[in-house]
């Protein structure tokens, strides 16, 4: 593994190069897209393990982070849509510096996919894997905002001496010593959202995935999270061939008890390794 | 310009860290050292460690965010070593490669939860360190906390309900042994730590055994934050740290601060602040080397 920090030397970007070994370069690259906030946080382990598993089958693999997220400079405070499909770009570009290769792939994790997805037509990747990809950038939100609600209502998260009951009272009469949980209305899961960057992630629809033409797409998702398989008859409608994959990996991404826990790849890693090698899928 | 670069170093490179350069280096200032929070990769909970390091780095300090072996982007260490022998080889390594690097000589080290742990472990037996902030680290449970923690439950409903429930279970089935073996499939193979059972599974020493080693901590001249929140279920009042150890809140090389309202990760953006506050006013607070 080999860390990069690239891009705008003001605002860089964090990568995490993975190399093949020596006589097994196959001589193409895989960009993976992670997700952000703390989905990013969660999937971090999992993305090493498929970078892993896609170096050691001969790909140059550049797993890399959006700006505002991860290691790389700023914070959503200054993130936008339109600045993250660049750093797309400007990945696949450092990629194919890093390691001499010009022909590269993408894999795009919830929020990564539809980001992937919009770089695309730039980046004309050959094969483009979605992985429990968000469709709806607007129920995506919606989602996180049931999520944030359920992690402050939850009472083995904000543990806290005094019952519930004996804190409304107190709370009535004491404010300054009863238990606060507020959060901004534009808090969600740990992070802060601008308003112009929920705006814009509410606007990411099924069209961010219209310039695939040129691509292969292989859906990804899972039993418990089978969201992503409504992408498959609009791309499929549009002329595309696309291959779809259940894995056991299953993030349980709107579950409040889930939302620190790892997401372990389990299956995902072989069987997205055999999708980008263009072999086995359902 | 605050700058970033990214390091492997350790044995066999097995240790990786990012390191924040400040724009206007504070002389004398010692350097931050922010270990993993339990599995969490060296970004922390909700990015915390990153937000934490870049608001440091604007104070004057160098602070790395690692990640130790077998945890985030650190590899495997070999050895056969336990978790937390290896969490204080892994952190004082860091400490030489910023010592050789950077010309580091004194160390703030410190972590949430199992990073408080082992920031403690590392304060114990290396005497670079001259601050510790530690966020929910030892809890121990004392009578005080009973106490309270009875008052609670009989004005709680819910409190009835789950006695309730556990009686029921007590006098029924067991469970321990399904959870046990479920808990032991997850501990190899693709789980980060390769040994993340252990990292929970943890036997905290004895009271009054880590009483010892906070004393020869801070007899050293090592400065202590303790920092515990209401999420920490091992802990729900201030005054439970003085329970805990007698006479040690009082001393001037010892910082405590107990937030009732936050929850273990600090999910809340006021309550982070507030943490993130607290460490910026502790590590203004160290003196400077001469």
């Amino acid at each position: 593994m080999i860390p990069l920090f690239f891009g705008d030397s003001k605002s860089p970007l964090f990568g995490m190069l993975h190399e093949p070994r020596a006589g097994q370069e196959l001589g193409q690259g895989v960009l993976m897209c992670p997700p952000i906030g703390q989905e990013h946080v969660r999937s971090h382990w999992a993305f090493r393990q498929v970078a892993a598993a896609l170096a050691r089958a001969g790909y140059h693999v550049l797993r890399f982070e959006w700006y505002g997220v991860g290691d790389s400079a700023g914070t959503l405070d200054d993130a936008s849509v339109e600045r993250w499909v660049d750093d797309a770009k400007t990945a696949a570009q450092e990629l194919k510096d890093a390691a001499g290769v010009r022909k590269v792939s993408m894999l795009g994790l919830r929020l990564g996919a539809p980001l992937a997805a919009l770089a695309a037509p730039s980046v004309k990747p050959q094969a483009l894997v979605l992985w429990d990809a968000v469709v709806d950038g607007g129920r995506y939100l919606a989602e996180l905002r049931r999520l944030q609600a359920a992690l402050i209502a939850d009472e083995r998260r904000f543990w806290f001496a005094w019952p519930s009951s004996v804190r409304s009272t107190v709370g009535r009469v004491r404010a300054d010593v009863a238990q606060e949980r507020h959060a901004a209305s534009d808090e969600l899961v740990g992070f802060h959202f601008r308003a112009e960057l929920l705006d814009q992630i509410a606007a990411v629809g099924p069209d961010a995935y219209r310039g695939l033409k040129r691509s292969r797409v292989v859906v990804v998702d899972s039993p418990e999270a089978p969201g992503a398989a409504e992408l498959v008859p609009p791309l499929e409608a549009a002329g595309l061939t696309v291959e779809r994959i259940v894995t056991e990996a299953s993030g349980r991404w709107a579950d409040p008890r889930q939302v620190e826990e790892l997401l372990l790849p389990a299956d995902a890693v072989a069987a997205i390794t055999r999708a980008l090698s263009g072999q086995g899928s359902t | 310009m605050m700058i970033e670069k990214a390091h492997r170093f350790g044995d066999d490179n097995c240790l990786f860290g990012i390191v924040t350069t400040p724009a206007e280096p504070k002389q004398g200032a010692p350097a931050v050292v922010v270990l993993n929070a339990g599995l969490v990769h060296r970004a922390g909970p909700f990015r915390m460690h990153v937000e934490l390091a870049r608001r440091l780095a604007g104070l004057g300090f160098l602070v790395m965010r690692m990640d130790q072996s077998a945890l985030g982007d650190g590899a495997p260490r070999p050895g056969g070593l336990a978790y937390e022998d290896r969490a204080v080889i892994d952190a004082r390594q860091a400490f030489d490669f910023l010592a050789e690097r950077y010309g580091a000589s004194r160390f703030h080290v410190m972590g949430l939860c199992a990073g408080a742990m082992n920031a403690h472990r590392v304060a114990v037996v290396d005497d670079r360190v001259v601050a510790a902030s530690l966020l929910d680290g030892y809890a121990y449970r004392t009578t005080g906390f009973w106490g309270r923690r009875a008052v609670a439950a009989i004005g709680d409903p819910k409190a009835w309900r789950a006695g309730a429930r556990k009686i029921e279970r007590a006098l029924g089935r067991s469970v321990t042994a399904a959870t046990a073996e479920a808990d032991s499939e997850h501990a190899h193979g693709e789980t980060p730590g390769a040994d993340a059972a252990e990292i929970f599974a943890q036997d905290w020493p004895p009271q009054a055994e880590v009483r010892v080693e906070l004393d020869r901590i801070l007899s050293r001249g090592t400065r202590m934050l303790f920092v515990y929140t209401g999420g920490w279920s091992d802990y729900i009042h201030e005054g439970q740290f003085d329970e805990m150890f007698p006479g040690l809140a009082g001393r001037d090389r010892v910082s405590l601060r107990f937030f009732p309202d936050a929850d273990h990760t600090y999910l809340l953006l006021a309550h982070r602040e507030a943490m993130l506050r607290e460490v910026e006013a502790f590590a203004r607070s160290l003196p400077q080397a001469e």
